[in-house]
């Protein structure tokens, strides 16, 4: 296909879902015009800075913007002038108090949009909705747009996870097209082209379906977890050793090792909030027993966390009040600076409010970590915080976390007890050297 | 000098082991209480359906190195190594597993173990039995603590036992010393390159019913998509196939229909449910039973359907029922989602026939008050709707138009999603699914 024959689009949103969409789109030779409403936002992104961690995405965001194939707006006048396909980003997040989506962003960009929208062309959802959004923003866009039922709206749920974007939107496993006529399948087919012609597995379907993706992926992975997580508390009842458990399991590959790692549990900008928004929905539409087992899986998922501080209380002798306690992660996840409902972050905050003198360390979530949770204290390093420490406790399993040598570590804590949230250390290996170490779901 | 092995209890399990150990070239004597199996299984007759099993027992007849006795006292005498594989059935009105054939085994041949050797534990048990098992057997054993147990759980699938017993995907031994190890990684050396788990007891045990519990909950998971598809007017198929995509996910045991039943996982998870209780950690499996739920409402949802079908009522109509095992190439109808919705619809005053491959006759033994053909053409003539229970092959491979000529209407439903949906409505089928629009 030649350039001339490449739709031009938009990009609605410019946080982490529109960012790295907008960016990746143009790297691969698109006219894209990104739009926020937040002009600070727009600032950094057209002076090449990407404000969040994302591995990559500066360096293809520099590119892009020098080939001249990427601009910023705030204005919907010109990305409506500009796109033949608009891709809304916005964020979904869940409403305070609540467990349902707030989806007042999504309605803004298309009531924001629709006005400017004179010429056919399509519109395509990207961000996770609870299931009939599309049905009802469909209705919208035909009333407010001058050029009417001439714009259509279609479905492509985006399946990004944090530290890959850029790859999983490049190379993505598959991609949903949710469409309702002939003509928004062939335009989206076009707005992917470059990615198609790499063998790019499709699945057509209609706009629920395609709006049910993402959160029966979500809802899927969540329940993986928790699945597990649910094994460690029955081991921990036994005796048994969750660790020996999940490896005899993942070498069935009905089952398979992937999500099936035992430890503190999800949290994150996405599993938590989309699977209590599903339940929600689910109710709404009068099929709330179908995924009640999501409220077990949200359970247990919390009840790791607090199983946590019940080991790292049980190495201190009962008592977490007055004692040093050194907390290594705050993200949700390694190699990310979300702090997000982080486990790690809830962790350490319960701690910190039972008395625990709690320090804290991450090699990329600290400011956050900072900003969101100033009670908190804060070190430069593994062993910074470490230092004259009662107890350690590993809380997201950075690479470099899983490769302090215990020796080391020995050198400057004041007792040598460690907590794995994640197993991802060496249980021989730190016991050998002298520690007292504690794991979820392990003897 | 190879060990000499013993397998204690043949049915399903046992037979399987038998006849697999003896193939690898171990010597093997197996009992059953029941002297008219024993004999059946002398004569190379096996009392179940498993492909490829009957040409593996006869061949170890033949050989001399499988031998069939009722005597304990033989096992004792002959064994080093002695595999122990009753059922652990679901307790009468109850969700907890019965261990009693279990106690009976090693209160049968403890008595009688003489001399060093080991008792390995096969049946699919609440954790915490092993270590009950084994306090027993060397209290009852004469060589006291010579005779050991160890734990090494089954993972055969119906229709692939001999394939899961002798190229499985991985071995779990749960051993309490370095010697059960050693023998049991001989026992099992002639399998080659095969990944083995080694831990403790309670995990050995836990595993087997650790991968039910997830097997059913991702059936289960997809069946519960299913029911939102159902009210948000998506399909069930084309999310299934979106998701298979994502290999953290899997395409396996994702096709979403009718459920899950059979003697084993509807079974073990009321089991872990139950064991769980008695732990008092019962709130870490409570999701079992979500799971338990929404694959039961699926038979609900499927007369549902045919009622639908059929304009709302039963009373007097024609249905043709295709599939009485709980899944194809079975013939076990153990808790069998078919037989199920059939017994129901009946119940409801719908005149079913039902036809079924290799299950008819425990059907018909079961629920004599049904109707039964001889083939699926059979089942439909004459019917005004036809239901697909269990995804049989030639049920998949059914001409529309060769059951549309005998049917007295073109209309079906399909419980297992296993149909090509235009293919049956261009044929002017009026097609049915669960989950689909």
């Amino acid at each position: 296909m030649s350039d001339a024959e490449l739709p031009r689009l938009t990009v609605i949103g410019t946080g982490y879902l529109g960012a790295t969409h907008a960016i990746c789109m143009a790297s691969l030779g698109y006219d894209v015009v990104g739009l926020d409403v937040d002009p600070g936002k727009i600032r950094k992104l057209q002076s090449g800075e990407v404000p969040f961690f994302e591995p990559g995405l500066p360096e293809l965001l520099a590119k892009t913007l020098e080939s001249g194939r990427l601009r910023f707006t705030t204005s919907y006048a010109e990305a409506a002038e500009h796109g033949d396909v608009h891709f809304i980003c916005v964020g979904t997040p869940q409403q305070p108090g609540l467990d349902a989506c707030d989806l007042s962003y999504v309605d803004a960009a298309v009531r924001g949009l629709a006005p400017h929208l004179t010429r056919r062309c399509l519109v395509v959802g990207k961000s996770t909705v609870p299931v009939g959004t599309a049905a009802r923003l469909s209705g919208l866009l035909t009333e407010l747009a001058p050029a009417g039922a001439e714009v259509e709206l279609a479905w492509n749920p985006e399946f990004l996870r944090e530290g890959f974007a850029v790859d999983d939107t490049l190379r993505p496993d598959r991609l949903v097209f949710g469409v309702t006529t002939e003509w928004a399948r062939e335009r989206l087919a076009a707005a992917f082209a470059p990615i198609l012609d790499l063998g790019t597995p499709t699945v057509v379907t209609d706009l629920p379906t395609a709006e049910l993706v993402k959160v029966a992926a979500n809802s899927f992975l969540a329940t993986k977890i928790s699945y597990i997580n649910a094994m460690a508390e029955i081991c921990e009842a036994t005796g048994a050793d969750v660790r020996d458990l999940a490896q005899a399991l993942a070498y069935d590959d009905r089952i398979g090792g992937r999500f099936l790692q035992p430890g503190l549990g999800f949290g994150g900008g996405c599993l938590p909030k989309d699977i209590r928004a599903f339940a929600y929905r689910a109710e709404e539409i009068g099929v709330g027993q179908a995924v009640s087992f999501l409220r077990e899986v949200d359970a247990i998922n919390r009840r790791r966390r607090s199983r946590t501080i019940d080991l790292v209380r049980e190495l201190l002798g009962g008592q977490l009040n007055g004692q040093r306690v050194a907390c290594l992660g705050a993200a949700f996840k390694p190699n990310s600076d979300d702090i997000r409902d982080a486990p790690a972050l809830d962790v350490a905050r319960t701690m910190h409010g039972l008395g625990a003198n709690v320090r804290v360390y991450d090699p990329a979530a600290l400011d956050n970590a900072r900003r969101t949770y100033p009670e908190l204290r804060y070190g430069t390093s593994a062993m910074d915080v470490a230092r004259d420490a009662d107890v350690v406790v590993l809380l997201t399993e950075w690479a470099e976390f899983r490769e302090i040598q215990p020796e080391a570590l020995s050198e400057v804590v004041a007792h040598r007890r460690i907590v794995d949230g994640r197993h991802a250390l060496d249980r021989d290996a730190w016991r050998a050297a002298g520690w007292e170490y504690r794991a979820l779901g392990r003897p | 000098m190879p060990y000499r092995l013993t397998v204690l209890g043949t049915g399903y399990l046992g037979a399987t082991h038998a006849a697999c150990m003896a193939e690898l070239g171990f010597e093997v004597l197996a009992l059953d209480v029941d002297q008219s199996k024993i004999e059946r299984l002398r004569r190379g007759e096996l009392p179940i359906h498993e492909p490829g099993l009957e040409e593996v027992l006869r061949r170890n007849l033949d050989s001399g190195r499988l031998r069939f006795t009722t005597s304990y006292e033989e096992v004792a005498k002959f064994g080093d190594v002695h595999f122990v594989c009753v059922g652990t059935p679901q307790k009468k009105g109850e969700r907890a597993a019965d261990v009693s054939y279990l106690d009976a085994v090693v209160e049968s041949l403890a008595p009688y173990l003489d001399r060093e050797c080991l008792v390995v534990g096969k049946s699919t048990v609440p954790v915490g039995t092993a270590e009950r098992l084994a306090d027993k057997l060397v209290r009852l054993a004469p060589a006291g603590a010579q005779a050991e147990l160890a734990w090494n759980p089954e993972f055969l699938r119906e229709g692939f036992a001999v394939r899961d017993t002798l190229q499985p995907d991985r071995i779990v031994l749960g051993v309490a010393s370095e010697r059960a190890e050693k023998i049991l990684r001989d026992v099992y050396a002639p399998l080659g390159e095969v990944p083995i788990v080694v831990t403790d007891f309670p995990t050995a045990e836990l595993v087997k019913s650790a991968a039910n519990a997830f097997l059913a909950t991702k059936i289960s998971f997809i069946n519960a998509m299913a029911e939102v598809c159902e009210a948000a007017g998506g399909d069930v198929t084309q999310l299934s196939a979106a998701l298979s995509y994502d290999d953290r996910i899997g395409g396996r045991y994702l096709n979403p229909g009718l459920g899950f039943g059979g003697g084993c996982l509807p079974k073990d998870i009321r089991a872990f449910t139950a064991r769980a209780d008695e732990l008092g950690a019962g709130h870490a499996l409570a999701f079992l039973r979500e799971v338990d739920e929404i694959n039961l409402r699926r038979r609900a949802r499927m007369v549902g359907l045919a009622g639908e079908a059929l304009g709302g009522s039963f009373g007097g109509r024609r249905v043709a029922v295709l599939g009485a095992a709980f899944k194809p190439n079975s013939d076990d109808i153990r808790d069998s989602p078919a037989l199920d919705v059939a017994v129901k619809i009946a119940e409801l005053g719908g005149l079913v026939t039902l036809y079924d491959p290799a299950a008819l006759a425990n059907a018909r033994a079961a629920h004599p008050q049904l109707g039964y053909a001889e083939s699926a053409l059979e089942a439909a003539s004459g019917a005004e709707v036809v239901l697909l229970l269990t995804e049989w092959q030639e049920f998949v491979a059914l001409d529309p138009e060769d059951l549309g000529a005998v049917v007295a209407a073109r209309v079906i439903v399909d419980g297992r999603n296993a149909l090509d949906v235009e293919t049956w409505r261009g044929a002017g089928w009026d097609y049915r699914a669960l989950g689909r629009p």
